[in-house]
């Protein structure tokens, strides 16, 4: 009788304890074909250099990223002039400089909720931080796998996107991607980093 | 004298004025060099979709997306019906509120999603939610959708898309003609009365 009240008894704990660790609101990452992403938290954890938090996921047809300069630090990032496949963009913290086109005639403050659609291969760049040197999140979505960002594992950083980040050689440096490089019928980027505004 | 005196002073306050403009770095106009550029708050609050009211939402078209701004206003979030949906790949982001999102040919992803929480939804792949299920507070999802989703219609125009009011009718599925079209996708075994109710 003992044995049989003890069973009942750890059969009841087992029970309570396997529903608390089962929440119902939540049955995790890529169920259904779903991606799910925490932007901020996953963001923060992968510093692909000094200051500069960067990182994504695939679906099965686009990648999504987030971009955070910490406080104190946009300014001095370097990104080169990028040229990639159909972007869409999202401040959703701080401010940047958008430079963008062929001759470089977009040029736009964006700050939260400021949105901008960039076609394939329309070369961009920017400045992070631009108006107090704040910390600045800019979330994105490529509508087409950026497959050079290799792997979502977020130990990784390809070199696709450190040269999106290094080797700055005003007038020369534009990472863009094969597809963009052998784009025909383009025109001619006419602009360099040199003609990015600094802020004051 | 009076006459050049005047004249300097018109001709230093214009030299101001475009010195001011000159370092004013907005100057460009929307689309150029192909860029579309959107504020999301300014522009989604004009347009409001009634019925059934508290729901603002708007859209750019990139040459092969298209962006959208969906917000739900307070008290009114989790009112705004949404059938079961099925269009091209897209990936959304909460920047306000919260959102019960259920997703999968069976249901079976099932999430409170809230701000700068993202999801990935495959092609075709049903999905539904409700707004606002914190506590029926403002709750803004941007989103892009893959292939642009020339069902919404052209931007700005007045006409609401049909393709909008029928994900607002509640139905059980609205599905893009493509995704009807699909061929070999499991069948959908939910309905809207499977999502949960705050």
């Amino acid at each position: 009788m003992k044995n049989k009240i003890a069973l009942v008894a750890l059969l009841a704990g087992l029970t309570t304890l396997t529903v608390w660790a089962r929440p119902p609101l939540d049955t995790g990452d890529g169920v259904g074909g779903i991606r799910y992403y925490d932007s901020y938290k996953l963001t923060d954890q992968r510093e692909a250099v000094p200051g500069f938090f960067f990182s994504f996921i695939h679906g099965p047809n686009s990648t999504y990223a987030v971009y955070k300069t910490a406080a104190g630090k946009g300014r001095d990032l370097p990104v080169n002039i990028n040229r990639h496949n159909e972007e869409t963009g999202v401040v959703v913290k701080g401010s940047v400089l958008f430079k963008a086109g062929y001759n470089g005639e977009f040029e736009r403050v964006l700050h939260v909720g400021d949105a901008i659609v960039i076609p394939a291969c329309t070369p961009h760049s920017g400045i992070f931080g631009w108006d107090s040197n704040e910390e600045t999140i800019l979330i994105t979505t490529f509508t087409e796998k950026y497959a050079e960002y290799g792997s979502d594992d977020p130990k990784l950083i390809t070199p696709e996107f450190k040269k999106k980040v290094s080797n700055i050689k005003p007038g020369v440096a534009i990472a863009e991607t094969d597809m963009c490089k052998n784009m025909k019928n383009a025109p001619k980027v006419t602009w360099s980093l040199a003609d990015i505004p600094k802020p004051e | 004298m009076k006459n050049t005196l005047w004249i300097t002073a018109v001709l230093l306050a214009l030299t101001g004025m475009q010195a001011s403009a000159a370092t004013f770095i907005v100057p460009s106009p929307d689309g150029t060099a192909g860029v579309r550029y959107i504020n999301n708050e300014e522009q989604v609050n004009k347009h409001e979709i009634t019925p059934p009211g508290g729901l603002f939402f708007t859209f750019a078209h990139g040459p092969n997306s298209t962006y959208a701004i969906f917000k739900m206003a307070a008290g009114k979030a989790r009112s705004v019906p949404f059938s079961i949906n099925r269009h091209n790949e897209e990936a959304g982001t909460i920047i306000k509120g919260s959102v019960l999102f259920k997703a999968g040919y069976n249901g079976e992803f099932v999430r409170v999603l809230r701000a700068g929480e993202t999801i990935i939804v495959p092609k075709c792949v049903p999905h539904s939610g409700v707004f606002g299920w914190d506590a029926n507070e403002e709750t803004i999802i941007v989103t892009t959708f893959v292939g642009k989703y020339s069902e919404y219609g052209e931007e700005g125009a007045k006409k609401v898309s049909n393709e909008l009011k029928d994900k607002l009718k509640a139905e059980e599925v609205v599905a893009t003609k493509e995704c009807q079209e699909m061929q070999g996708t499991p069948p959908i075994t939910w309905t809207v009365k499977d999502i949960p109710r705050p």
